[in-house]
């Protein structure tokens, strides 16, 4: 568990650097002017240099405290049950952004595989499962199109 | 549009529905775990769309008021804590209940969180105006420096490390950037996607963050089962008696929480936390506190409801965030184009007097839903965690994308999901980055507002009374946890 939020804060730390560096990198771009003394690049590059420095702290206390802490993660299960519920998600924007396949029929199919990969026993959730995704599916369809008049695939 | 008339208007058929159903969906995510009334309103955000503002903060209201209340069930007859607020009922309402006194335990709750949630509208519907005034005359720097201290203060009292909080503002402030520069008009930190032009727009960042990153997070936690104490209504309807006894802890408690929902970004959690130990530090019978005491009950829950009304009080004011939940409702009123700040009296009176009149038509909205619905909302807590993950991520993939039309956006959101899910399992608080993320871009005007007036003089920010005392307060609060680390005696540890 202790592990887990130390590799949790490793990769927060290393992505508020990432972003941080970015953007003190195109601030550059950003200079003021006669008019206006601060300039448009200034406080951005305050803030990404603060927060190289918050997330360098934080690296660097994550990073000791997992060598000073040798042992396995538990739990691995769990988090290949969220790891593939969110790629089942990304996968499901993906076939609804390009329009192939229609709204009511991928969302009903990706809730009961999200309800398949999240559950430990999904079996006693079927009945459940195959109601609510015909409802998320075939019942929103119905709201998007006609109550909301939204232009879904 | 007087406050009245809006009354009038909240209570026609179509706002009543809005109401109920607003409440009625808030209570249900305040007695399930893992979901909250943040994530909530976030989901809600889309369909607000197509709403009227006026229909859009009425419903969300609702809702608020009724996620804030909810909990109370599950904390008292199952010892499970539907919201963060509902953490200090758990220790006497069970035990209260456990002894056969569950009616009258959740009576306490229901009756406390009413008389809470009455006692801060009637300071929000009577400060606010003049406050609004007052917030009128703000220079930039006074502005700025309000936002600095907001900031601060939610870093301070928020989970975790200061740095983690810290780092959860910064990360926040930063992704606030990208967009038009507001005092250049020049395009900056859009990276080559054209989509960002107009900056990251608010909805899929909060529905990132807050609904697919928490919702992935509580998968991941093991579901609590509690073995559940049996309930009668015998004793619901609090008595006279209980009324005088607990008469001044009601007040105290609402006070309290009403104040605490006015500092800017803390919510109900630390509402009740501070009630409780005033309560339990004033009671002569402290040792009944953690035991079923009704003290501990009432203090809880009043202060908890009177946040509601206390953090609405500084978002129509001034337009600052009172609690993370009003984050949301700053954001909805942005999506129709409405600016929250001290111009919203003078510009937006109707929606002003619609949310002030919604946060009293909830709450007696919410004592009748409660009073007659516990039988059934006990049960909401067995629907099994994967269906309600499932939902919810069919409705952040769909609701995003139906809100603007664009794919983009719910990449967005799934990007923001997983930064949500790394800082809710690295045990960063998300308030200081949804807190940050809206604030950035007034406090960044106005600080270089203010610069251009004293042709880029700083001093002013300090030297100025009413700037420079909250910078004083600012620096206070940012360096308290180093001076409390420093005041302790070696080897009490880190706390």
């Amino acid at each position: 568990m202790e592990r887990r939020i130390r590799y949790a804060e490793v990769f927060v730390s290393l992505l508020t650097i990432a972003i941080a560096v970015l953007f003190l990198w195109d601030a550059r771009r950003y200079t003021a002017s006669p008019f206006e003394p601060v300039g448009s690049g200034a406080i951005p590059a305050g803030v990404a240099v603060a927060s190289i420095v918050l997330g360098g702290l934080m690296l660097t206390q994550a990073t000791r405290q997992l060598l000073a802490h040798k042992g396995s993660a538990n739990a691995q299960e769990l988090s290949l049950r969220v790891l593939g519920a969110f790629l089942l998600s990304v996968i499901y924007a993906a076939i609804l952004a390009s329009g192939w396949v229609r709204y009511a029929f991928v969302t009903a199919v990706f809730f009961v595989l999200a309800v398949l990969v999240l559950a430990e026993r999904p079996r006693p959730l079927l009945p459940w499962t195959l109601g609510l995704g015909a409802v998320m599916g075939f019942g929103l369809d119905y709201v998007f199109r006609n109550v909301f008049v939204t232009n879904i695939p | 549009m007087t406050l009245g008339s809006a009354l009038l208007i909240l209570l026609t058929p179509w706002h009543l529905f809005l109401t109920a159903a607003g409440v009625f969906l808030g209570i249900i995510v305040g007695v399930m775990p893992g979901i909250n009334g943040a994530m909530l309103i976030a989901l809600t955000l889309p369909l607000t769309y197509y709403m009227q503002p006026n229909d859009a903060m009425n419903l969300l209201v609702s809702m608020y008021t009724g996620s804030i209340t909810g909990g109370l069930i599950t904390a008292t007859l199952l010892r499970i804590p539907g919201e963060p607020a509902n953490i200090m009922t758990t220790f006497d309402g069970y035990p209260m209940a456990k002894a056969g006194e569950a009616g009258r335990a959740l009576g306490l709750g229901i009756g406390a969180a009413t008389f809470g949630s009455l006692f801060a509208w009637v300071a929000l519907a009577t400060l606010t105006e003049p406050l609004s005034d007052l917030a009128v005359r703000f220079g930039p720097f006074d502005y700025f420096a309000l936002v600095m201290t907001a900031l601060v203060l939610i870093v301070s009292v928020s989970k975790g490390s200061m740095v983690k909080g810290l780092m959860s503002a910064c990360l926040g402030a930063l992704v606030a950037f990208p967009g038009v520069d507001q005092s250049t008009g020049q395009s900056r930190f859009v990276f080559g996607w054209w989509q960002m032009t107009s900056g990251l727009d608010v909805l899929p960042v909060l529905v990132g963050v807050f609904a697919i990153g928490t919702v992935l997070h509580d998968s991941m936690t093991p579901e609590e089962h509690a073995d559940g104490v049996s309930y009668t209504s015998s004793g619901l309807f609090m008595r006279l008696s209980d009324w005088k006894e607990q008469f001044l802890n009601l007040i105290r408690s609402s006070a309290i929480g009403t104040w605490i929902g006015i500092l800017p970004g803390i919510g109900a959690g630390v509402g009740a936390l501070v009630s409780y130990t005033v309560a339990k530090n004033v009671s002569k019978t402290p040792e009944r506190f953690g035991k079923g005491s009704p003290h501990g009950i009432v203090a809880s829950e009043a202060a908890a409801n009177g946040t509601i009304g206390g953090a609405l009080i500084p978002l129509i004011a001034m337009g600052i965030p009172g609690s993370v939940i009003d984050v949301f409702l700053m954001g909805a009123m942005q999506i129709h184009g409405i600016q929250p700040g001290p111009l919203l009296f003078q510009n937006n009176a109707g929606l002003v007097y619609t949310i002030i009149g919604s946060c009293l038509t909830s709450t007696i909205m919410m004592f009748f839903m409660m009073m007659t619905m516990i039988p059934l909302l006990r049960r909401v807590i067995d629907i099994p965690r994967p269906l309600v993950t499932a939902l919810v991520l069919v409705f952040c993939v769909i609701g995003v994308f139906a809100a603007n039309n664009r794919w983009f956006e719910v990449g967005v959101a799934l990007v923001f999901g997983v930064l949500g899910f790394g800082m809710e399992r690295g045990g960063f608080p998300l308030g200081p980055f949804v807190i940050a993320f809206i604030l950035t871009p007034i406090a960044e005007s106005k600080l270089r507002s203010g610069l251009m007036i004293t042709d880029g003089d700083v001093w002013p920010l300090f030297m100025q009374p009413l700037s420079g005392s909250l910078m004083a307060i600012t620096l206070v609060l940012f360096l308290w946890p180093l001076l409390r680390r420093g005041s302790k005696p070696t080897g009490a540890g880190d706390g």
